[in-house]
């Protein structure tokens, strides 16, 4: 993926979609935070069902280094999709120049076909197998999280890992292995974004 | 409100947390309510301010106990709500769709009896309880809920900082004038995260809010009569006539409006809340092809701020309303055309054209590319 917007005046589109549930809200919420704290502009907004659980549940982020206005965006520059259900949806978002990142053990080719006739940039990734088999199924999204920070920042490394124990300090008190399966996860999101 | 000479600071924020900061900042101490999303995150985060419940946090204005009362449904929140402000507490409620129907009886109440409220209003998605994300279907109740005229002050916030700004801003508003107050904004002002500064409130800006029951007029007499019951038609139109009064004349004092890029405009946008941001940015988008386009924006849909809107449309060769609804803005402004109108002042209505998108989010390449259609 060429659009890597390290230090410059950058400005970048995202919207995730993945299942209720499974973490994409604070995906986007950590990596929001992060990007704030490491001074920029940022817009994180949900997008979800009814649901307590399952249900298409999407995350509209924006990372810039000038003010965003507008929250709500019609063409996104990566869209990550974790989800089956309804790729259709997630379509509306995409242009010519949009990165389309898909989980190849989750979504099947057959939903993707329609993304390649819009972009010619879509990419799939073997997360949800990789960390499943490797580590632990319930660390996918902490591995998709280290591959979002590689694939927009590196830089916010850092911050993401302070926000994302802060995060989930109490669940570290009961599950001790959990820490260190969370930061193995997101070093293993890391190397995923070579393939992206 | 200018902002000069306070201790501001710059946080990440969620939209729901900005408004029960703002409120604290404005001296409510008291939140009556029923959990209902989008609007959860404002009795969520008012709890967590009032600390533990043996030992309460403390307003940073009046010094008061903050506290909260999660009440059986909407109605009783509403009318605990009147409760606490006729007992001189400045308290408020947040709702949404259905629960926004549900307090109608309330805030009708409240209208009827000039009793100042402060109820925040995050609108979902109608028709009835549809989707808990978004919509901007919410305007003509919010504006005109209930048996009454309307006489109520209803915000509609753009951005995260407009919701601290005018959740101060309805407080102030709310006890000044004695009308229910609104801030009407949606579910993606509410659940959206991003930067907003905070800033305390000044104490020469502080209403103090009286005590309707049991202030001065009770220590006079052993009752505080507080009438909504008429036997005769021409009593209650009377009363009528006096609130209508009323209101004409603070309104002049409550309406805004911003007024965006607009003197040289021949087109004019005209979009409120959070798709005014979006107009806002397509505004630039078309200027820097050298379109001429402004917006015009109405910072207060109860009242509307006629003389800036007539000012801002007088000149312009039409408008266009965007709005993710079907009209319910753009019928309030069309009224207060044909009201001006009316008035006798010259004024050629420019052409209309509409983007509605009932319940859906309205991007800035979609308002561009409507400016942009030919017909």
């Amino acid at each position: 993926m060429n659009k890597q917007p390290s230090n410059t005046d950058i400005s970048l589109k995202i919207v995730l979609v993945g299942e209720g549930g499974q973490g994409i809200q604070t995906i986007a919420k950590i990596l929001t935070r992060a990007a704030f704290q490491k001074r920029y502009h940022v817009s994180y907004l949900p997008n979800f069902g009814t649901e307590q659980r399952g249900g298409l549940s999407l995350a509209f982020v924006q990372l810039s280094r000038s003010p965003i206005i507008s929250p709500k965006f019609k063409t996104a520059d990566i869209c990550l999709i974790v989800s089956n259900r309804d790729t259709g949806r997630s379509r509306r978002y995409i242009g010519p120049m949009t990165h389309v990142v898909y989980d190849s053990g989750i979504v099947e080719e057959r939903g993707i076909r329609a993304f390649r006739t819009v972009t010619s940039n879509v990419v799939p990734i073997n997360a949800f197998n990789t960390t499943s088999t490797q580590l632990s199924e319930r660390s996918f999204n902490i591995a998709l999280l280290g591959m979002l920070t590689g694939l927009i920042d590196v830089e916010l490394q850092t911050d993401i890992i302070r926000l994302m124990d802060e995060k989930f300090a109490k669940y570290y008190l009961k599950d001790t292995g959990l820490k260190s399966l969370n930061h193995k996860a997101f070093d293993l999101g890391l190397t995923l974004t070579k393939h992206a | 409100m200018p902002r000069a000479k306070r201790r501001e600071t710059k946080e990440f924020m969620q939209g729901n947390a900005v408004i029960a900061h703002a409120a604290r900042a404005a001296g409510a101490t008291s939140f009556y309510g029923y959990p209902i999303t989008p609007s959860t995150e404002v009795f969520e985060t008012w709890v967590q301010l009032c600390g533990n419940p043996h030992k309460p946090a403390l307003s940073p204005v009046t010094k008061e106990r903050l506290s909260y009362l999660q009440c059986e449904d909407e109605m009783a929140s509403g009318f605990a709500l009147i409760g606490a402000c006729l007992a001189g507490k400045k308290a408020f409620t947040a709702t949404a769709g259905p629960g926004n129907i549900l307090m109608q009886d309330a805030f009708s109440a409240a209208e009827a009896l000039r009793i100042p409220t402060v109820a925040v209003i995050m609108q979902r998605g109608g028709l009835s309880t549809s989707t808990v994300i978004y919509s901007q279907e919410e305007v003509t109740l919010t504006c005109f809920g209930g048996n009454g005229e309307g006489f109520r002050v209803v915000y509609s916030p753009s951005s995260l900082q407009d919701l601290y700004t005018y959740t101060l801003k309805s407080f102030n508003t709310a006890w000044k004038y004695r009308y229910p107050t609104f801030l009407l904004g949606d579910g993606y002002l509410g659940k959206m995260s991003g930067e907003v500064t905070r800033y305390p409130m000044l104490k020469r800006e502080y209403v103090t809010p009286e005590p309707i029951l049991l202030g001065p007029a009770r220590q006079k007499s052993l009752s505080t009569n507080l009438r909504n019951c008429y036997d005769q038609e021409e009593e209650i139109n009377s009363i009528i006539e006096q609130y209508r009064s009323d209101y004409a004349r603070d309104s002049k004092a409550i309406a805004e409006s911003e007024s965006y890029r607009t003197r040289d405009a021949h087109t004019i946008l005209i979009a409120h809340g959070i798709v005014a941001s979006a107009a806002k940015v397509a505004v630039d988008m078309l200027r820097s092809t050298s379109a001429r386009v402004g917006l015009w924006r109405p910072i207060t849909l109860r009242p509307l701020d006629v003389p800036s809107l007539v000012s801002a449309v007088g000149n312009a060769r039409r408008i266009i309303y965007i709005e993710s609804a079907l009209g319910q803005m753009s019928r309030l402004i069309n009224d207060a055309l044909i009201a001006y109108s009316e008035t006798g002042k010259s004024f050629d209505l420019p052409a209309v054209r509409s983007l509605y998108a009932p319940a859906l989010g309205i991007t800035p390449t979609e308002i561009v590319e409507q400016v942009l259609k030919k017909s």
